[in-house]
């Protein structure tokens, strides 16, 4: 065999190292020039099919680098969205680009969005720069993200305002469909932010207004944007006109079918709280979306933070963010009113696109000829009638009626509910002035409620978003609430020192059917201290999210628990109880366990101890993550004589989630924590 | 292994959740599975808006639900092979995952039913979104395992032609080698790796 002929063998051999070296010398020499046996030879390595897969699965590898970024999200996405987009390039012969487009050249790259990458292009024939949104090419073989990306084209099209991007064209026939945008040379508000923080107040109402006057030209073409944010806000080098972008999102209200997943697109943190919660939106949610922006402008920050975005959605539901003069005292107090009422948790409480221009117009003027120009009448009254409001932040319009009730209602420290009172209540406690005490055990209020029947089957309720819960058995029939001050140790917990005056709002239920009572807050803007007694014989069900403990003592009948964060401790119980607690540690411990009862523990990252009478029959199911597991069980063996056995289940079945029977039954347990340490044990003794 | 900052902060489930596994073939195929769809999961749920730690946390619910699962899991059919009904739960589970639940949530008993149940007609495009990334995982694990092993040079070759699409006559004149050496590096190269991705796939056997 030389180097001059063709040979299938020998390429195979090649392929599976199986030829010797002078052969694979020759060979070489062979594919120096032979055009078919290169082509026999990448056929024979793998099908055409396959090499493209390389090619097409491998491109971002290189791009992977160890460097972690800030961002870790965009490490990943970023890099390759990008390198997609160039590798479909069309190839050039201009050297400073870096491929084409239809007749556009590549110059360089942008950013990139959720739906594709924004390039910057040369129009050759115009000659002139523009940007060219690409359409990702994983997305683009799809036909709904086509019409989506189609139909997103369409929507900004018809906008033609100098504070909304213009399209100058759209090709959706080509592979990768693309839309034609000026290049706004400059930066986003964002960046502005970031770099220089918290802007001159014209700069603010400048901006405000421009933002405005866009959403309210996209707003008279039926087309909501549903992502204002600063980094969707650019400025235009030199005069810095505002121009919102990246209509990405943005869809006409009567074309609501395509996209309802509930799926958090983007960053959440200027979203308004019925996007937050997955509700329908209007115009007006773009509303609350600039008032989040004008907030960050005057602060330099989102008004609503948290460490993950399910965090964030929460406090936009929940929170009122914190006032924007304790942050920049320089902001006058209109404007304050203003984002507040561009924030209100009602959309039908915020003004439309075309009211926030004219005011921040009007507010612009103003402050640039303050003698000769008045502030609108709106926001001097706003700040007239809402001078005690302001002061008080966290107690807001529909509320303040009711307080002033209540607050006769509550003229008495000790309020006596009716027997027969049935039916729900809302009620707000009337704010003190008083700080948040260092007393840890100083009574903020105290309730005393009676069950609409005193012997019947009777429970308790209490559901609270943040913090403690002591709930202890009296030998009375009633049920006695303290509200306690919260513990000057959880001041720090509090979120940007909302805490200022302690008002929490709860709503009360005493239901005659079910002879329930139902202690229910959603408000988590303050850590509460719960003190509760309840007759011994009661069902109890606590609920908490973060932020304290659930603690029940002495209680006989069925007990429910449920928390985020929170421990949950159930000790000296008699009868049934369940506990989950995601990252809580649960401890329960009967002093009698009910014939029919079910005992279900559960926590995450917590770890579950459960001690059970001596005499017990048990049957439990055991799982456990990486928490150990086995080695903590305190447990006599099962001896089937004994009154007290417990048989474990999941040590040696893969079937731990089935209950067995065992000599005719005897309680089921379920325990498992991925994380925790799990220990089960009898009380000492017969 | 991929040079992935993600990588080490996923938090490790594989020893606990082997114990629900007793088979050690079976614990091989799960051990696997772990390495092979962490980054699959994670990058599908950042793609589709969740953060960082967010995503982590879906992560970690995925395998807890599939791991929870694994007592159903029997060889009723001797032609179903674990790795396989792992695959098609897995599927389920992220895409359910994604679609249906709001992160940062205790995962119930009824949730883990729910994560494991059917895909809803309407998730196909999810459905070849999780097969895409499955596939990238499976060609860079495969291509990592084939680069090791072989020269530097005969992997730029194949690298520089076949993957950033760098003509021929361009990666000979970089890498100072013939032609013949070109064709020769990255067909043998691509040889391996369509091998080395069957093997990963579980096909060969």
């Amino acid at each position: 065999m030389n180097d001059r002929t063709c040979d299938a063998t020998r390429l195979n051999g090649f392929l599976s190292g199986d030829i010797t070296d002078q052969d694979e010398r020759d060979l070489i020499r062979h594919l120096d020039a032979c055009e078919s046996c290169r082509a026999d030879l990448e056929q024979q390595a793998a099908d055409e099919s396959q090499w493209k897969d390389a090619a097409a699965l491998l491109v971002d590898r290189s791009s992977a680098s160890g460097d972690t970024p800030t961002e870790p999200h965009q490490q990943t996405s970023l890099p390759h969205a990008v390198q997609n987009i160039l590798d479909s390039l069309a190839p050039t012969d201009d050297p400073k680009s870096l491929g084409r487009i239809g007749c556009f050249e590549i110059v360089g790259v942008v950013g990139n969005g959720a739906m594709g990458v924004v390039v910057k292009a040369e129009d050759r024939a115009l000659d002139r720069i523009v940007a060219l949104k690409v359409m990702n090419p994983a997305l683009a073989s799809c036909g709904t993200a086509r019409q989506r990306f189609a139909r997103e084209a369409k929507a900004a099209a018809a906008v033609l305002h100098p504070n909304v991007i213009a399209i100058h064209g759209v090709s959706t026939t080509e592979a990768l469909p693309y839309l034609v945008m000026p290049y706004v040379k400059g930066t986003s508000l964002q960046r502005r932010v970031k770099d220089n923080g918290p802007l001159p107040l014209p700069e603010i109402l400048r901006l405000g207004s421009q933002i405005a006057a866009g959403l309210s030209a996209a707003h008279r073409q039926g087309l909501i944007h549903r992502d204002i944010k600063p980094s969707n806000i650019m400025l235009d080098d030199g005069v810095e006109t505002a121009v919102i972008t990246d209509f990405g999102l943005a869809r006409t209200i009567d074309d609501a079918t395509m996209t309802r997943t509930g799926v958090i697109t983007g960053t959440p943190e200027y979203m308004s709280p019925e996007q937050a919660r997955g509700d329908a939106i209007d115009f007006s949610s773009d509303m609350f979306s600039l008032g989040s922006v004008l907030y960050s402008l005057c602060t330099g920050f989102a008004p609503f933070r948290a460490r993950t975005s399910y965090g964030v959605l929460r406090r936009i539901t929940d929170d009122r963010p914190r006032p924007i003069r304790e942050m920049n005292s320089e902001i006058p107090q209109w404007l304050c009113g203003l984002i507040e009422k561009l924030q209100a948790k009602a959309p039908d409480d915020r003004p439309s696109a075309h009211e926030t221009h004219s005011l921040l117009e009007n507010c612009l003027a103003h402050v640039s000829q303050p003698d000769q120009i008045q502030l609108p009448a709106e926001l001097t009254e706003l700040v007239r009638s809402g001078s005690q409001l302001f002061s008080r932040p966290y107690v807001t319009g529909g509320f303040v009626l009711m307080i002033l009730t209540l607050l006769l209602l509550f003229a008495q420290p000790m309020l006596q509910f009716p027997q027969n009172d049935a039916g729900t209540n809302q009620f707000s406690l009337p704010p003190t002035a008083e700080a948040v005490t260092d007393d840890e055990h100083k009574v903020f209020r105290t309730l005393n409620l009676n069950f609409p029947r005193p012997d019947d089957p009777r429970s308790v309720v209490i559901d609270i978003t943040r913090g403690f819960v002591e709930v202890t058995g009296h030998d009375r029939s009633d049920v006695v609430i303290e509200i306690l001050y919260p513990p000057a140790s959880t001041e720090s917990k509090v979120a940007d020192g909302l805490v200022t005056q302690f008002a929490p709002t709860f709503e009360l239920d005493i239901d005659e059917k079910t002879n329930r009572i139902t202690l229910d807050t959603y408000n988590n803007t303050y850590v509460l201290n719960l003190r509760v007694k309840v007759p011994k014989q009661v069902d109890l069900s606590l609920d908490t999210y973060l932020d304290g403990y659930l603690h029940a003592q002495g209680i006989a009948g069925t007990i429910h628990t449920h928390s985020q964060h929170c421990d949950i401790h159930l000790l000296d119980i008699y009868g049934s109880a369940t506990a989950f607690s995601y990252n809580g540690n649960v401890k329960v411990s009967f002093l009698g366990v009910a014939e029919d009862a079910k005992l279900d523990f559960e926590s995450y990252n917590g770890s579950i101890d459960v001690t059970l009478p001596a005499k017990t029959c048990a049957t439990a199911a055991i799982a456990a993550g990486r928490g150990k597991f086995g080695s903590m069980f305190d447990l006599e063996p099962v001896d089937e004589t004994s009154d007290a056995r417990i048989a474990l289940l999941s040590e040696e079945s893969k079937e731990s989630y089935q209950f067995r029977a065992i000599n005719g039954g005897g309680i089921p347990i379920r325990i498992e924590s991925a994380k925790g340490q799990i220990s089960l044990r009898k009380r000492a003794g017969r | 292994m991929i040079p992935s900052p993600i990588m080490h902060e996923i938090p490790e489930t594989r020893e606990s959740l082997l114990l629900q596994v007793q088979d050690p073939s079976d614990r091989l195929a799960w051990e696997e599975f772990v390495e092979m769809y962490r980054p699959v999961i994670y990058r599908i749920a950042v793609a589709r808006g969740l953060q960082h730690a967010d995503a982590l946390d879906l992560v970690q619910t995925v395998f807890i639900a599939i791991a929870r699962s694994i007592g159903h899991w029997k060889k009723r059919d001797p032609s179903t092979r674990f790795r396989h009904w792992l695959r098609r739960v897995a599927k389920n589970a992220t895409i359910n995952a994604v679609t249906r639940r709001p992160p940062d949530q205790p995962l119930a008993a009824s949730a883990v039913e729910e994560l494991l149940s059917q895909i809803p007609e309407s998730e196909h495009e999810l459905e070849s979104l999780v097969d895409l990334e499955y596939r990238r995982e499976l060609f860079a694990r495969a291509a990592e395992q084939v680069r090791v092993n072989v020269h530097p040079d005969t992997w730029a070759a194949f690298e520089l032609t076949a993957v950033n699409g760098m003509s021929k006559e361009a990666a000979a004149a970089e890498l100072g080698k013939s032609i013949g050496t070109i064709y020769a590096a990255r067909s043998r190269v691509m040889k391996r790796l369509s091998a080395m991705v069957a093997e990963l796939e579980g096909t060969d056997e």
